[in-house]
């Protein structure tokens, strides 16, 4: 049983539990990893499975970070293959750079949701990937464009506007 | 750590009922969160962001990088023409510097608004053309910048615009402007591209220095004192990209340096004697077509040296007879500690000559033979594989043929001249343990290569051969070997004939090596 590969459950904000990898989550989450070694003595005599809290994250966020936590650092995906040579599809930096890609081809709402809970969970990979998504986001659009995207409301007065205008200049 | 709103706020602005997503989701996001957003984005788009409301703004002024380079889209590209087309390229130029200068201006001329704090910025990136008036304002840019601001990473890139009618004075980087201690010893990197040097010996906590583009009139003794910047001082990465000098001859002898990381890139030195660098670990020595090639290097006492790059290209329009090369002129007396080095010698024409080497390289672990021209010999790493007796692994990146026709013909017509090896029957491998060969395509000189490399290592335990892949470059002293799968894959009947190919000979027969195509 001890070799067994162990789960935890992780229970979202609403209610809803997801079954993941020990091994896998621990090395994708600093957070998690935490929770699981401060129950770890009082655990290593039950065989119970652990039920973890994430009182921040809902079900259907919690269940794309899984996703993407088991595509990333699950090394059992990659057994079978000579170590040290990443394989990828032709034209790709990385292997899983398509994946990626269509990972953070979501909505506003969803993408925040998911820089929120990589930044709760403390999954690096994740957290870089969701910023620079959101920043990815705002390149290209114009002030007007931004501020209807994400809903921002214009908090300036006249000649602060001009003022700052003139202050970044270098933008424009 | 950053606060977290645990439910999604359900406030709506009666301003914008209308809005696509009705609320501020993004705002919700703490402080800290929008400025790692920022972060990512450029500093134009990032520096826009301000005015879309009070608390970006307050962001804004946080923002650690700065880069200010030229417009590129009012930027003309660089085309060498006459009258008309000239008089066009110069006028662009002139309005990205004018635009460029207005907007250094606006940045620095701002008012201290309402109680906002001071602008705060770590780095700064500063990329124009040279201009007849708008160097004051650069001056202030920088004075600014490093004794009011705060910047530790100064870049400083001066480009060559269209020719000029009158030659303009080059840029002078302003020393005389930056206080003595204080804020010259802010700076922990600068990167000084086209500009006249200022005396560098004064920047003490400097760590890396990058030197780019400095002018044929430089004397070898400003390059020298770069590294005599007194003893114990805190330099430690120098790189010199495409840099002239007076001398051909690059000679860098600095008992005290502390310098770990030394990069030549595109310099028109053709001879560089290490004499004395006590520190140095990392050494990369790199020539593109557009340079003249440093055909002689030498390594005195430099006991600490671990990792080299040596990135060489003799192409027909720099040499137009290409001169041979004994590895002996750029690896003779290489020290014992280097264990780790990359080669990636290419040109039409192999121009390393199969001469042994003189200098035994004890220290030699891994060993990547990067980009082998289909026209040269693939066997010519005979030479580093025989001189290094610790080597334990070693990886073989064969470039692809043009027109990717690398399966068809295996004939040896179009492969350059052969090497002739003199026999070696004594010599046998003892440490190797790897080879892996990308760009595999079953040539019989491939073949033939590989069948010498398993008869003579007698520690040899894996063949990885790979079709199609690339090898990575992790910095320039790592790599890795990035494997493209297409849908061409080796069948068992490959595999079978390969591998009893290379482990089996008349008299000799190796059958634990295991053999892997992918």
């Amino acid at each position: 049983m001890a070799s067994e590969k162990k789960v935890v459950f992780l229970r979202s904000s609403d209610g809803e539990a997801f079954e993941v990898s020990e091994e896998v989550i621990s090395a994708a989450s600093v957070t998690i990893k935490g929770m699981i070694d401060e129950e770890s003595p009082s655990r290593a005599d039950t065989a119970a499975t652990t039920t973890l809290a994430i009182p921040n994250v809902t079900a259907a966020t919690l269940s794309r970070v899984l996703h993407y936590v088991n595509k990333h650092f699950d090394a059992a995906a990659v057994v079978g293959r000579p170590d040290d040579y990443i394989f990828c599809a032709p034209g790709d930096e990385h292997p899983l750079a398509r994946f990626d890609d269509d990972f953070v081809d979501v909505d506003n709402d969803t993408l925040i949701d998911l820089v929120h809970a990589a930044e709760y969970l403390h999954i690096k990979k994740l957290f870089d990937l969701t910023c620079k998504a959101v920043a990815d986001k705002l390149k290209g659009r114009t002030i007007d464009q931004i501020r209807e995207t994400f809903g921002i409301v214009n908090d300036y007065t006249v000649e602060e506007e001009v003022e700052v205008y003139r202050e970044n200049s270098w933008a424009f | 750590m950053a606060r977290l709103k645990s439910a999604p706020r359900r406030r709506r602005s009666p301003l914008r009922p209308d809005a696509a997503g009705g609320e501020d989701r993004l705002s919700s996001l703490p402080d800290a969160l929008l400025r790692r957003v920022l972060s990512c984005l450029d500093t134009r788009t990032a520096l826009s962001t301000a005015v879309l409301s009070r608390r970006w703004a307050r962001l804004v002024r946080d923002l650690p990088t700065l880069r200010r380079a030229l417009d590129r889209r009012r930027r003309a590209r660089d085309i060498d023409g006459k009258g008309k087309l000239l008089r066009y390229i110069k006028r662009c130029d002139r309005r990205a510097m004018r635009a460029f200068l207005d907007g250094v201006a606006g940045i620095l001329d701002a008012p201290p608004s309402g109680g906002a704090r001071r602008r705060r910025a770590n780095a700064l990136y500063l990329e124009f053309f040279r201009t007849y008036d708008g160097a004051g304002i650069i001056d202030r840019m920088i004075e600014t910048a490093v004794g009011e601001w705060g910047v530790q990473h100064l870049d400083v890139v001066v480009l060559r615009s269209a020719p000029r009618d009158p030659p303009l004075p080059a840029y002078v980087f302003p020393d005389h402007l930056l206080d003595d201690e204080r804020h010259r010893s802010r700076l922990r990197s600068l990167t000084l591209g086209h500009c006249v040097l200022p005396p560098l010996h004064r920047y003490a906590a400097l760590q890396r220095l990058v030197l780019q583009d400095t002018p044929a009139s430089t004397p070898m003794h400003a390059y020298d004192a770069v590294f005599h910047g007194g003893c114990g001082a805190a330099l430690r990465v120098v790189h010199l990209l495409c840099c002239r000098g007076a001398s051909d001859v690059l000679e860098i002898d600095a008992p005290c340096s502390g310098v770990e990381e030394l990069v030549v890139d595109s310099c028109s030195f053709r001879a560089i004697e290490l004499r004395e660098l006590p520190e140095l670990r990392h050494f990369a020595c790199l020539g593109d077509e557009t340079a003249p090639v440093v055909v002689e290097l030498s390594f005195g006492t430099v006991p600490r040296l671990t990792h080299v790059n040596l990135t060489l290209t003799f192409s027909a329009s720099t040499s137009p007879a290409t001169p041979h090369r004994v590895l002996d002129s750029l690896l003779g007396g290489a020290p014992a500690s280097m264990s780790r080095l990359a080669v990636r010698f290419t040109g039409p024409k192999r121009w390393i000559l199969p001469r042994p080497l003189d200098t035994t390289l004890l220290g030699l672990r891994e060993l990547l033979v990067a980009d082998v021209p289909p026209t040269w010999d693939i066997s010519w790493p005979r030479l580093l594989l025989e001189a290094s007796p610790a080597l334990e692994t070693l990886h073989i990146h064969v470039a692809a043929g043009d027109g990717g026709s690398c399966s068809s013909s295996p004939a040896d017509e179009h492969q350059g001249g052969p090497i002739y090896w003199q026999p070696r029957r004594k010599f046998r491998h003892q440490q190797l343990r790897e080879v892996c060969m990308v760009g595999f395509a079953n040539t019989p000189r491939q073949t033939r290569f590989l069948r010498y490399l398993v008869r003579v290592c007698k520690a040899l335990e894996r063949v990885v051969l790979v079709r199609e892949g690339r090898v990575e470059e992790d910095g320039l002293w790592g790599w890795k070997t990035v494997v493209e799968q297409r849908d061409r894959p080796w069948t068992l009947a490959d595999w079978i004939s390969v591998s009893a190919e290379i482990k089996h000979g008349r008299r000799w027969s190796k059958p634990h090596v295991e053999v892997t195509l992918v």
